[in-house]
């Protein structure tokens, strides 16, 4: 097994792991929130809110334009 | 629950947008004025080849407004509910998990400032997805409707 493979098997275990706490916490929002709510608390003040939107930026920046 | 709860008042207009941390809902017409612009500035952006200052001007003409708007929206108190406490832990652990492996094959790139084939980050294995195509463009979209879905909560 190359590097290349074990470096894409890695990415595709944290995608899966994301993709199954998604689907289990929009079946079970009293028990997990989702990432939507999880974002929105941790961004509900100021300075939280504008480090999100730079962070956002910059990972626009970097995939669409860099 | 706390947004939801708002939202309602807000329905009725019996608590203004002032009181209310979070804006009143957006309107079927405003909704579809927003998704055309985002779909307008995602064609426009995607027509751009990336490596490029076109490209860059296209991210930074929205990100400036949606920085415009996050700074512009009062903080909100509601306290966290247990929902919400457990899901800052799982997500937080999942973040940190892809951030690892992204570091991890990062520091393994024999040349830090070249991408590297044998050792792909994540951006080196979406640069050929994001490169041109429909694919470009929907990468357009999910970033612009994330940064929308920043400040629209």
């Amino acid at each position: 097994m190359t590097d290349r493979t074990i470096i894409i098997i890695g990415f595709c275990v944290v995608l899966a792991a994301v993709i199954v706490a998604a689907i289990y916490s929009h079946l079970h929002r009293e028990r997990l929130a989702t990432l939507a709510e999880t974002v929105a608390h941790l961004t509900r003040t100021r300075t939280a809110r504008i480090v999100a939107v730079l962070i956002w930026a910059w990972l626009g920046w970097h995939f669409l334009a860099r | 629950m706390y947004a939801a709860a708002c939202r309602t008042v807000h329905r009725d207009s019996r608590l203004t947008a002032t009181r209310c941390p979070y804006p009143a809902p957006v309107r079927l017409w405003t909704r579809a004025l927003l998704i055309a612009a985002l779909t307008g500035i995602a064609l426009v952006g995607a027509a751009f080849p990336p490596h490029g200052w076109p490209a860059t001007v296209v991210v930074l003409v929205p990100a400036t407004v949606v920085l415009v708007l996050a700074a512009r929206r009062p903080p909100d108190q509601a306290r966290p509910s247990p929902a919400i406490r457990r899901g800052v832990l799982v997500w937080s652990l999942l973040a940190a998990a892809g951030l690892a492996w992204e570091a991890y094959a990062f520091v393994r790139q024999p040349d830090w400032s070249r991408a590297s084939h044998a050792d792909p980050t994540l951006s080196t294995l979406l640069d050929p997805v994001l490169e041109h195509g429909p694919l470009r463009v929907v990468g357009w979209l999910v970033w612009l409707w994330a940064g929308w879905r920043l400040i629209s909560r």
